[in-house]
Order: structure tokens, then sequence, then C-alpha cells
């Protein structure tokens, strides 16, 4: 319940902050730079390996339900910008960036920080979280598009010495339209708007000492981590009912 | 040049030793498993922690992956006509892929980051070191009823999930779509499911043996307050995942080859 109280009063001082165009000045380039450039190596690692398996599981499916692959390129291409993409670069955001945070604020709140800066009537909110919170939607957009691109190729390799398709066939934007694109980057960016809330809202919340902080951190993990799975399932189904 | 040469060194050294200590971690984790000598009130506790309490969260996750990917494989059919898609697509993606790999997600969030921030506050506070001067092995003793616990309810997790997933994806069909669900339940009988369900149920096991791997290293190894345990729950949350997708690339590969 605490939660979703300290969630609903970041989320009224954020848009309360974007209607005034106060996103934060210089703090929030800075925050770009370290959740976007820290995190590229591990999202364009770990969506190499996405790429992959995506194109054995879908080839291994087509080929039990149609048993030919024209049109692996194409589908592949479209899953990983309407779904696969945003969702994987969001859980991985959730993982690598929500944990930083929620470990950043929970020891900054143990060791009374945060009250510190209330004293001094510095609004912790205003100086910690809205940075991060327009600096991670950036953020996230960049990563979704390089994590697919990253996916898109490494799973052309995979058709290409596991399946003998030809890199020519594969790249086909076929399938792809417009709506897709459209889908991909509004969850990209709410992703990258609702990890951040969720995880400092966690930190803002720890009790106690070091466990504290660890609670805080594993409590934050799970939350955005589910709320990003919820959330696609949600954008998707209004996608589908717009079409 | 040079500051941005020294800093490329010094993570890849990091990362190479962070490869060894987990290799480590991992061999002395199995000898510590036979002879099986551990503390069978701890491994109780343990599985009724790690397994039972991560229901709920298992359930909700796979139902809305099977309506995530019943919607996705919508679009397929329409562009294709292929409406045996629907039930098979999804169904494979969800037995073979995502159910696994995305149930794993969520699991290492809530069990290894937890057992991670838990043994690092052992170390903080010096009981691991205290176990140490009772000559009681602190691998056999915290880490291997941990192993598996982890290891056993990943496992049956993945099954119920499996099943979740593919009611999920049905009440997708019935709810969301007015399809007939009969008609995705047809698509799914088409395939054979036995194959991937097993592959699905291998890959669960390997990844709950990495979730247990990284979260014991990082947590046995964390320095310096209630900073340092949140640095180690962020590292063993980015490694676990990393871990999960090579491990999940390595068994998909070996299917295919056999």
């Amino acid at each position: 319940m605490a939660l979703l109280i300290t969630i609903g009063q970041m989320l009224s001082l954020s848009l309360w902050a974007l209607v005034r165009m106060r996103l934060g000045g210089r703090e929030m380039l800075r925050q770009v730079y370290e959740t976007g450039n820290r995190s590229l190596l591990f999202v364009g690692i770990t969506m190499a390996f996405i790429g992959m398996i995506g194109v054995y599981e879908l080839a291994s499916t087509m080929e039990a339900v149609l048993p030919e692959y024209s049109t692996l390129g194409a589908a592949t291409l479209q899953g990983l910008t309407r779904e696969m993409g945003p969702i994987m670069a969001g859980l991985l955001l959730a993982t690598r960036v929500g944990t930083g945070m929620a470990a950043e604020i929970g020891s900054m709140q143990v060791s009374d920080q945060v009250d510190a800066m209330k004293l001094s009537s510095v609004d912790p909110v205003e100086l910690l979280v809205l940075p991060r919170l327009f600096a991670t939607s950036v953020a996230s957009l960049g990563l979704a598009a390089v994590g697919t691109t990253i996916a898109f190729f490494s799973g052309m390799c995979v058709a290409w010495l596991g399946f003998s398709i030809l890199p020519d066939t594969f790249m086909s934007l076929r399938f792809v339209v417009t709506a897709d694109l459209v889908m991909g980057i509004c969850k990209a960016l709410v992703f990258g708007f609702t990890v951040p809330l969720v995880s400092c809202a966690c930190g803002f919340l720890a009790t106690g000492g070091s466990e504290g902080v660890g609670r805080a951190t594993t409590r934050a993990v799970v939350l955005s981590s589910f709320i990003v799975i919820v959330e696609d399932a949600l954008i998707t189904y209004i996608g589908e009912v717009l079409s | 040049m040079k500051p941005l040469l020294a800093g490329f060194g010094r993570e890849l050294l990091d990362s190479l030793a962070r490869v060894g200590s987990l290799n480590v971690m991992f061999y002395r984790t199995l000898r510590a498993l036979f002879p099986p000598r551990y503390d069978r009130e701890e491994l109780f506790r343990q599985l009724h922690r790690i397994g039972v309490r991560s229901l709920p969260i298992v359930v909700l996750t796979a139902l809305l992956v099977g309506v995530i990917m019943v919607l996705q494989s919508m679009t397929y059919v329409r562009k294709t006509g292929a409406t045996g898609f629907v039930g098979a697509g999804a169904g494979l993606a969800v037995l073979s892929e995502l159910g696994p790999s995305l149930i794993g997600l969520m699991f290492s969030g809530r069990v290894g980051a937890n057992a991670a921030a838990e043994l690092g506050n052992m170390v903080i506070s010096e009981q691991v070191e205290a176990l140490r001067a009772l000559a009681i092995d602190p691998i056999r003793f915290l880490v291997a009823p941990r192993f598996i616990a982890i290891v056993t309810s990943l496992v049956l997790l993945t099954v119920v999930g499996d099943l979740c997933g593919l009611v999920g994806g049905a009440m997708a069909c019935h709810w969301l779509l007015d399809i007939d669900w009969r008609t995705y339940l047809a698509g799914l009988m088409e395939v054979d499911l036995l194959d991937d369900f097993v592959v699905g149920l291998c890959k669960a096991a390997a990844f709950g043996g990495v979730i247990s791997t990284v979260s014991s290293n990082y947590g046995l190894t964390v320095t310096g307050g209630a900073q340092g345990v949140g640095r180690a729950v962020n590292g063993c949350v980015v490694t676990t995942a990393l871990g999960i997708f090579i491990a999940d690339y390595v068994i998909t590969w070996v299917w295919f080859q056999i």
C-alpha cells in the first residue's frame, strides 16, 4: 500500500515536471549516459543470444506447421519489432537499471541521506527521481532499437549457417507495417518510464541496514519485471483492438 | 586513449576473474552434494521458501506469456492464413522457450537476488566467518541446500507454468480474440509437444543451476556494508540474465544437432 502511495506521488510530480518542461537539465543527460551507455554491452550480448534462440525456435515451429522456411526472415523481423525486442529490452532494463537504482537510493535511505535532503528543504524526488525517469525513457528507446537490430542480425547468421537461408531472402520487410513499429516504440517508452518509477519507489521504502537494501533491491527487480510483462500484454491487446 | 584502454582492460580482467570464480563455485557445490550429508531441515525450509512462495508470481507470469504469444501468433496468421499456427506457434514457443526463460528470469529476481542478499548479509555480519571458525563448511551448510531447492523448485514450477501458459493462451483465444478455443487446442494437438516440453524442462534445470551458482557466488563475495549488498544483488541479477540466455542458446543448439 505504501508502495502504491509513493508511486502515485512520484507519478504526479513527474507529470507536473513534464508539463513545466523541467526535465532535470545536465543531470538528466548524465543519467542518459549512465543508464544507456553502461547497459549497452550487457543488452547487446544478451539480445544477440535472444536473436539466435528466436530463429531456431521459429524455424522448428514452421517446420512442424508449414514445412517451408520462406517467411522465416519476415516473421522474425516482425516479431522482434513488435514484441520480442521491446519486452526483452524492458526486462533487461529492469534487471540492469532497476536494481541499480533501488540499490543506490536504498543505501541513501538507510544511511539517512534522504532525510538530510529533506532537512535542507531539497525534494529528494525532484533531485533523484525525475532525472532518472526521463533519462531512462530515452535510454530505453535507444537500447530497444539497438538490441532489436543486433538480435535480427545474429538471427540472420543462424539462418544462414544453420538453415542455409541466404541473407537476401532473410532480410525481408514484407510483414512489418507502421503499426508494428509504433507499437514497439510505445512499449519501449512505457517500459523506460515505469521501470525507474517502481524501482525508485522500492528504494525509498527501504528500512533497516544492509538487509533492508537487499530486500528493496529484490522487490524492485521482481515488481518491475512483472510490471513490464503486464504492460506488454496490455499494450499488445490495445493494439489488437485498435487494428 | 590510455584511460579508455585501461578501463577496458580492467573490465575484461574483472569479468574473466568472475567467470573463473563462478566455475570454482559450481565445482565446489557439486562436490558438496556428494556424499549427501546436508541439513534436512534446512533443505525443507528452503524448498518451502523458494518453491511454494514463488508459485503466485510464476502462475501470473505464465498466464500473461500465454496471452502475449497468442496475440503475437495471431498477427502471423492474419498475414499467411495458416490457422494452425495460433495453437502450434504459441504452444511450442511457450513450452520450449518463453515459458522456461521468462519464468527463469522472474525466479532469478525473486529467489536468486534474495539468496544473494541473504548470504551477503551473513558475510557482512561475519556469520560466515563464525561458521568457518566452528569448522562448518559454508558451501555444504548454506549453498548445497539452496542449490538442490532452487533446481528442484524451478523444474517443478516450470511444469506448472507451462500448463498455465497453455491455459492463458486458450483464455486469450476465447475472450480477447473471439476464436473458438477448440481451434487453438486442435492446432496445439497437431504438433509433437512432448519433445518441446522435455527440452523446456532441461532448460529449467540448467537455469536453476545458473541462478544458484551465480547468487551464491555474488552473495559470498560481498564487501563493504549496505552499499556492497546492493551492488552484489545488482551484479547477481545481471550475470544471471546473461547466463540464462547463454545456457538457453547452448541447449537449443545442442537440441538441433541431435
